[in-house]
Formats: C-alpha cells, sequence, structure tokens
C-alpha cells in the first residue's frame, strides 16, 4: 500500500487495525461487519486476529523484549508459563535468542522491530498491520526488516504494510496507492 | 489475564517508581498507624481504668465533699454505718509525709489514713502482719501498714513487723504490710502507708473527714443506699448536693464508658480524615500514572487489552498500594503502641481494629483508585497511541 504523506495511510491504519472505527461506509473483515462491535469484541479481534508493526516500534519500555512478546498473550488467557515458552520461540524466530532479558532502551533499532515482529505474529494473526515498518531505521537495517517480512509473506502470513517509500512499495505483492484520500489499484 | 500476572504488573509498576509510590502510601501510613496507637491507647486506658473500678467491688460507694469549708467528725461515721443497707465504712484522709527509717534518707510517701474497715472494703489483704485495729484508732497510736513497695524500699528482705519508721520524724511501728496490688483508682497502695484517721494529728493534719467509702450489705439497693446517704449528708452538713458527691463505681464505670465513646468517637472521626487525606493522595498519583502512561495504555490497547483488563490493572495498582500502606501502617502502629508502653502507657491491641484498618484500607484503594482506573480504560486507543 503506497500511500503520500498526510494523504489518510493512518487513519485508513487506525480504522484497519480496528483502533479506529469508520465515520461512514462498513468495514467488513473475515465476513464479519465490525462496526457494530463492542470493545471487548473489537479486542479480541485486535489480539486474535490482527499483529501490529508500527513505524516507532512502540515496545513497553519497563518490559524486557520477553515480556513485551508475552503481552499480547496474557490478554489472550494464557499462562505465564505457557506464554514464555511461545515468547522464547518467537524471538527466536527473529533472530534475538539471547536477548530475551534485554530492556527496549538496551536494543538497537532494528532489534527493536524484531521484538515488535515477534510480538506481532505471536498470536497467530490472520493479518499483520505493518504501518511504516522502515520508517525509523537505516536503510540496511531496513532491508534486514523488509527481508523478514517477505519471508513471513512467502509463509503465507497476510502482510499490509503502510509506507510512502516507492522502493519499499516496489516489494509487495500487490499494490494499492492513497491518494487525497482516494485508493487506486495498481 | 490471570489475577497473578496483574498483580505481578501492579508491583513492578509501583516499584518502578519507588519514592514516589513510597511516599504515596506516607499518607495512608500514618493514617492507619494512627488509627491503630490511638484506639490501643484508648482501649487500653479504658480498660486499666475498668479494672481498677471494678476490683473495688460493685459494691462500694465513694463520698466526698468538694468544699474545704465543710467536713465530717470521726464521730459522724458510726451515725452514717447506723443508715440503712450499710455494712462498713471507712473515712479516709490523704497525707503527704517524709519518711525515712534509721540512717536511710527520708522521701515522700503518700499517707492514707485511715480505718479498720479500710482493708476490707478497697479489697486490698496483707501479706504479713495485722491491720489498724479499733484500739489503734481510740489511742491515736503511733502504727502504720506498709505498701510492698515501701516496705521492700526500707527493709529489702527483713521483716518489717514491730520494727520502726519515721513519719515526718516521728516514730511509727510497723504492724503490717500489704500485699502488691498494682495502680488502683489513681493512688498506689504499693507506695502508700496506711495509718489509723485519729492520729492524723500527729502529722499536723486534723481529724475531720472529707471522703470515706461505704460498703453496702444488699447490692440491689445501692441506688437508694446512695440517697440515703446523700439526704444525711445534705442535712447534716446543711448545704446543698452540690458540695459534694456519692457515686457508685457502676455510675463511675457508665461516666467513663460514655466518656470512652465520645474519645473514641473523635479519635475515629481523626483518624478517619487522615485516612481520606491518604486516599486523596493514592488518588492524585494513580491520576498522574494514567496521564504518562497513556501510550502505555494505547500500545496494550492495540495488542487485544480490553476496558476491562485497563480497568483492572490500574485497580489493583491502587489496590496494592494502599493495602501496602495499610500493612505497613498496621506494623508500625503495633510497634509504636508497643514502645509506649515503656512510657506507662497501657496499649490494648485488637485484631478487630486491625481487621478494620486493613479493610478500610482496601477500601480506600477501590474507592479512590476507581476514578483514575476508569478514566484509564475510557480512552481512545489512537489517541493513546499518538501520545509521546
Amino acid at each position: 500500500m503506497l500511500v503520500h504523506l498526510a494523504h489518510g495511510k493512518s487513519s485508513l491504519m487506525n480504522v484497519l487495525g480496528l483502533l479506529d472505527v469508520p465515520d461512514t461506509g462498513e468495514y467488513v473483515l473475515n465476513g464479519k461487519d465490525i462496526g457494530n462491535l463492542s470493545d471487548s469484541k473489537l479486542a479480541i479481534i485486535r489480539n486474535e486476529t490482527i499483529g501490529f508493526i508500527f513505524q516507532s516500534f512502540n515496545l513497553l519500555p519497563r518490559l524486557t523484549a520477553l515480556e513485551n512478546v508475552q503481552v499480547p498473550l496474557m490478554y489472550n488467557g494464557k499462562s505465564g508459563k505457557e506464554s514464555k515458552k511461545l515468547a522464547y520461540e518467537y524471538l527466536e524466530k527473529v533472530g534475538l535468542k539471547g536477548r530475551e532479558k534485554h530492556l527496549p532502551s538496551q536494543l538497537s533499532g532494528g532489534q527493536q522491530q524484531r521484538v515488535a515482529i515477534a510480538r506481532a505474529l505471536v498470536c497467530n494473526p490472520e493479518i499483520i498491520l505493518a504501518d511504516e515498518p522502515t520508517g525509523a531505521l537505516d536503510s540496511k537495517t531496513g532491508m534486514e526488516i523488509m527481508e523478514m517480512l517477505k519471508e513471513l509473506n512467502n509463509n503465507g502470513q497476510t502482510i499490509i504494510l503502510i509506507t510512502h517509500d516507492l522502493n519499499i512499495a516496489r516489494q509487495a505483492k500487490r499494490c494499492v496507492r492513497i491518494s487525497d484520500g482516494r485508493l487506486y489499484d495498481e | 489475564m490471570k489475577i497473578v500476572q496483574i498483580i505481578k504488573v501492579a508491583i513492578k509498576n509501583i516499584v518502578s517508581n519507588k519514592l514516589r509510590s513510597i511516599l504515596t502510601m506516607l499518607g495512608l501510613m500514618i493514617g492507619i498507624a494512627s488509627v491503630i496507637v490511638l484506639v490501643g491507647i484508648g482501649k487500653g486506658s479504658s480498660s486499666s481504668v475498668k479494672n481498677q473500678v471494678q476490683s473495688l467491688g460493685t459494691d462500694i460507694l465513694t463520698a466526698s465533699i468538694t468544699t474545704s469549708d465543710y467536713s465530717l467528725a470521726y464521730e459522724d461515721m458510726d451515725e452514717i454505718l447506723n443508715l440503712e443497707n450499710i455494712e462498713k465504712v471507712a473515712p479516709y484522709k490523704n497525707i503527704s509525709a517524709t519518711v525515712s527509717r534509721g540512717t536511710t534518707t527520708s522521701s515522700k510517701a503518700s499517707i492514707i489514713a485511715t480505718n479498720d474497715s479500710y482493708l476490707g472494703i478497697t479489697n486490698v489483704s496483707l501479706s504479713q502482719g495485722r491491720s489498724i485495729s479499733i484500739i489503734d484508732i481510740e489511742n491515736k497510736s503511733k502504727v502504720c501498714i506498709l505498701g510492698s513497695d515501701i516496705a521492700q524500699d526500707l527493709f529489702s528482705l527483713a521483716n518489717p513487723i514491730g520494727e520502726t519508721i519515721k513519719l515526718n520524724g516521728d516514730n511509727y511501728v510497723v504492724i503490717g504490710v500489704l500485699e502488691e496490688q498494682g495502680t488502683s483508682m489513681g493512688t498506689n497502695s504499693d507506695s502508700s502507708i496506711l495509718i489509723p484517721i485519729t492520729s492524723a494529728k500527729h502529722l499536723g493534719e486534723d481529724t475531720s473527714i472529707t471522703s470515706f467509702y461505704v460498703k453496702v450489705s444488699d447490692e440491689d439497693r445501692i441506688d437508694m443506699t446512695e440517697r440515703i446517704i446523700e439526704n444525711y449528708l445534705r442535712s447534716t452538713l446543711q448545704v446543698s448536693s452540690d458540695y459534694f458527691t456519692v457515686s457508685s463505681q457502676d455510675s463511675m464505670l457508665d461516666a467513663m464508658e460514655s466518656i470512652d465513646d465520645t474519645l473514641s468517637l473523635l479519635l475515629g472521626g481523626i483518624a478517619s480524615i487522615s485516612l481520606i487525606v491518604g486516599g486523596i493522595g493514592i488518588m492524585n498519583v494513580m491520576l498522574v500514572s494514567v496521564t504518562e502512561r497513556t501510550k502505555e495504555i494505547g500500545i496494550r490497547k492495540s495488542l487485544g487489552a480490553k476496558r476491562i483488563n485497563i480497568l483492572v490493572q490500574f485497580l489493583v495498582e491502587a489496590l496494592v498500594l494502599s493495602l501496602l500502606g495499610g500493612i505497613l501502617g498496621i506494623a508500625i502502629g503495633i510497634l509504636i503502641g508497643n514502645g509506649l508502653e515503656n512510657f506507662g502507657y497501657t496499649f490494648e491491641n485488637s485484631n478487630i481494629v486491625i481487621l478494620i484498618s486493613f479493610a478500610s484500607s482496601a477500601m480506600i484503594g477501590l474507592i479512590f483508585g476507581i476514578f483514575p482506573a476508569y478514566r484509564a480504560a475510557k480512552l481512545n486507543p489512537i489517541d493513546a497511541l499518538r501520545q509521546e
């Protein structure tokens, strides 16, 4: 999804991620109209169906990498033991074995984004929503993160990535352009 | 989210803001500690007073003339004894005198000048020797009975019976020693010396009587006897009842209990004000915490936290803060209370007060935590996420 700055990408991202409700129109996700769902139903969908990757990582600064990955699992009703096991597993998948006990401030930007990816994946979501995931990273680290996302995608993971960077947009299998609040399929 | 995890998160947040958490708890801690101390001291003193009153017995009336212009003569005691329903009468005078024995340095002691019935009425028994006799009174004998502490001071392990001590320089023969009593009715009989009422003359006092104890024969008619004595005093002294008091132990107990109740109410009021102040402190800190952690709330919501999860998290945090403050307050209160016992206060700790303190700190956590928690819970996820 290629979007020019300030053309409504954040709004779309927020609506897609169920963080905001659309003013008009309807949003059908997996055949379900989510327009009139209650807060707790929305929270469950956010937890189970959607995984967020933010530009600024949005890790909880006082929690370790491991604990950050555990957070969505806890809202999923998993026990501490179970969530710990899964969190270890996913941190290993994103190449952060050995960094589990580090605080976000002790990790590089790329590593922090990997923690965020592990956190997004850990509940097995159907969709990953990535909002400028490489925007806060240098180009080399950005490439690495993109490689990781592409690999996930090749393994069957749906990823909606929002960017204004053409080079990144080109790597997507399907590209949708937003300009002045309108969608153009390319 | 499991409750254990919620509590862990709450403790983590509290610990990561140590100074602020301690300061917040301090308000509640002081409040709870003062409840424990004040109520404990209040209860302790009222029950020790009650014990003293009750140790005197419920068949005793105390009469005193409150104006120095009026007094009774020793002979009047016989008239009182002849009134209805009266078993014994013991006049008493409190005199201060110096006591010494042989070459020991003299010290002040409180002398109770009384008659042969005094020990029987006040329930004090002798550990050795004999009581004051009627003959002692008639002869104005220079004899005395020592309180246990005084006997110990003057004679240590020696047998004091038959020995002489000096009261204001005059020789008195020790005829008896009292058993150890502890403080009773504000006077400590352990450090008192009893002498015959008529011997008060030798100590420079007249023999006029302004106070006496009465023991009634029939306890059930004590109120009637009280009025009889009042009538007697009114007619003998030719004064109104404003000039003397006659009271039973029961009426003293009642009076004390009503004072106790007022005092407890007052203390409870003061304590609850400090608890409310502590609670407002907690609310304040929780509100600051919600503002500071708006972003965290947004992140948690994006990861699937429901409103109730956020609400419970903040509520539990307030609760942990207040309970921790409460528990520390209880511990400090008990410590201070026990410490005060070394300074002569009686501290009575009761489980019910501890329980109420604990419950009220929980209540305060809930009451003052619910508003900040509700505010956190109803934050819009995107607004919260946008916050830096």
